[in-house]
């Protein structure tokens, strides 16, 4: 049994610095009494974004080893394949249910399924020549292209951009709502993505139901569902949705507005 | 597709499409504002639309494909032809049918076959049923006569049904045996004793019905006379009152006597018996040939000895039918089944037995 409270040699893998106490459950029908302990970390990571930043912090060893697995090699920061297998992890905690048996595999699984994913994804890519990548002078290749754009112009568009959002998280939290609430709460189908953005249209056309918005910092389903010709139903199930494009909706948000408006204006998003 | 990066965490970033949807996906090393192309998106742990559709179709497809079993299934048992029974007479009615053994159509390419179905139908009845109460309609029609050979042609796609038609075959034959009383009143035409003393040389002694083969059968010690000359067309002296009344030879016998023939006790006696009096028509029987009185004896014998023979009325020739049924080696098989021959083939048949 691994308790992983002391630097750990594995035979072919780097030794990771483990920081923090954890157990891996090992096979054969055992269970140890600390399996219960990560059940309900990973539970209360379901609903808790701060919790899963934590779990995930504490078992980045485990990533790592996962992905040192996989790349036959110590993982560096910069890899793509580390984030991608901390984002697997990420989502083998949504995802993971009692039924689903020991964690730990259940994450190893996933993680080494969408490290499979990336590299197919990534092979179509095989033969070309980077950008980053030096000659002979030690030059990067992207030195010698001209190049169009402005990195000045970009910076400042990017920190306006970032200010927008900042500013616009800061008014979500006055509604309760944060950024994943928003990608959970957020329409996957088409029809009901489009009876979201009717009743926002709606919204935009009469700015008096804005107003009321900002001010009382409730949606007013009632009024939206009956001014757009929508069911209320749809629109409460995305109510947290409503709320983040409603207020990039309203005045100051132009570049995220600007970002969107083709779809708002009634158009294909391309 | 462009993404806007609204929020970054060290395992992934929420990011916002074009469509102002919110999505999670990896944090490529993203910062918050940029905007990116092609991101590892998060798989929706909910079932999404699209499988959803898939199980729904799949489910659908299995239905159907229950349904359309189930369906076909209870088509080939009760609508699709299995095998053909053609009855070989004047009519010629082939009988399609289905694998539980009932009639699905009945077909003639004759006239007077097409003349028959138009009043009857056998849709739905058994086989056996319905090949007996045609050959009633065909007997009450006069296109079966005494004497008159039936054949049935069996063809089956499934080779295993001919050994069980054979067998549904003797159990026509019993059905026959069935409908014999029925058949002495709806068929009165007498047989006329032969005229020419070659027909009656040429008509052979009938054996006796089955009650009076019996008691004969019964009283070993008398034993019937071997004749002499082959026996006098005459008039059957019933002994009943109702036979005596009848004045006339070719007169039908009446059921009283059917159902109780004479016994006979004594050889001279049993010469009496009207079946024995009486003669097959010489056409019916053309390979017919004068009894042998030395045979005689041993027929008798033959006879109760035989239990699968049918013995009839001398006038009831078809119930004096014999069912021979060659092995079936072909799914598509024609055999003559039914044959009403010669009465003294009853014990020994010119024709080899094929089964």
């Amino acid at each position: 049994m691994w308790t992983g409270s002391e630097k750990k040699f594995f035979s072919g893998y780097p030794v990771f610095e483990i920081s923090r106490p954890y157990t891996i459950i090992t096979g054969g029908g055992r269970m140890d009494p600390n399996a219960h302990q990560i059940i309900s970390q990973v539970y209360a990571a379901k609903k808790d974004s701060r919790a899963a930043d934590r779990l995930i912090e504490d078992y980045m060893p485990f990533i790592k080893s996962e992905t040192a697995k996989f790349l036959k090699r110590s993982p560096v920061q910069s890899d793509d394949e580390l984030s991608i297998a901390m984002f697997a992890f990420y989502e083998a905690i949504r995802s993971y249910s009692r039924l689903k048996g020991s964690f730990l595999k259940f994450a190893a699984l996933q993680i080494r399924n969408r490290l499979i994913d990336n590299y197919r994804r990534e092979k179509r890519n095989f033969g070309h020549v980077s950008l980053d990548a030096e000659d002979d002078d030690n030059n990067e290749l992207m030195d010698t292209i001209m190049d169009d754009h402005n990195d000045y112009e970009e910076k400042e568009l990017r920190e306006a951009t970032k200010q927008e959002i900042e500013e616009l998280s800061a008014q979500m939290e006055d509604f309760g709502v944060s950024m994943n609430d928003v990608a959970d709460n957020s329409p996957r189908q088409r029809r009901t993505l489009e009876v979201c953005q009717k009743a926002i249209s709606y919204a935009r056309n009469n700015p008096d139901i804005l107003e009321d918005f900002l001010r009382t910092k409730r949606v007013p389903i009632a009024c939206l569902a009956e001014g757009a010709d929508v069911e209320r139903k749809s629109l409460e199930r995305h109510r947290r949705y409503l709320v983040a494009v409603l207020l990039i909706c309203t005045n100051g948000y132009e570049i995220m507005r600007g970002h969107i408006m083709q779809v708002l204006k009634g158009g294909e998003a391309t | 597709m462009k993404y806007m990066v609204m929020e970054c965490h060290q395992a992934y970033a929420v990011l916002m499409d074009e469509d102002s949807r919110f999505i999670h996906a990896a944090n490529l090393h993203y910062k918050v504002g940029q905007v990116v192309t092609d991101p590892v998106i998060m798989e929706s742990t909910a079932p999404s639309s699209r499988n959803i559709r898939m199980i729904v179709t799949a489910a659908a497809a299995a239905c159907l494909v229950l349904f359309a079993g189930t369906g076909y299934r209870y088509y080939a048992n009760n609508f699709k032809t299995h095998s053909t029974i053609v009855i070989s007479t004047e009519a010629n009615i082939t009988m399609e049918l289905n694998s539980k053994g009932q009639v699905l159509s009945l077909k003639s390419d004759t006239e007077s076959g097409r003349e028959i179905l138009k009043s009857y139908s056998g849709k739905g009845k058994d086989k056996t049923t319905v090949a007996n109460e045609l050959i009633e309609i065909e007997k009450s029609k006069g296109m079966i006569t005494e004497g008159d050979k039936v054949e049935f042609y069996v063809s089956s796609s499934d080779p295993d049904s001919i050994d069980s038609l054979k067998k549904e075959m003797d159990n026509i034959k019993a059905k026959l045996e069935v409908t014999e009383g029925k058949h002495e009143e709806k068929v009165p035409e007498p047989i006329k004793p032969a005229e020419t003393p070659h027909e009656q040389e040429a008509a052979p002694p009938v054996p006796a019905a089955p009650k009076a083969e019996e008691k004969i059968a019964e009283s070993p010690k008398v034993e019937p006379a071997v004749p002499a000359e082959p026996p006098v067309p005459e008039p059957p002296k019933a002994e009943g009152p109702a036979e005596k009344a009848e004045a006339t030879p070719p007169a039908p016998e009446p059921p009283a006597a059917a159902e109780n023939p004479p016994v006979a006790e004594t050889p001279a006696e049993a010469e009496k018996l009207p079946h024995e009096r009486h003669e097959a028509p010489a056409h019916e029987v053309p390979h017919a040939e004068p009894p042998k009185p030395n045979e005689n004896k041993n027929e008798n014998k033959n006879e109760n000895k035989n239990e699968n023979h049918v013995i009839h009325k001398p006038h009831e020739r078809l119930a004096d039918t014999e069912i021979r049924l060659p092995e079936a080696n072909s799914n598509d098989v024609h055999l003559p089944k039914l044959i009403v021959p010669d009465p003294e083939m009853n014990n020994e048949s010119p024709l080899p037995d094929l089964y």
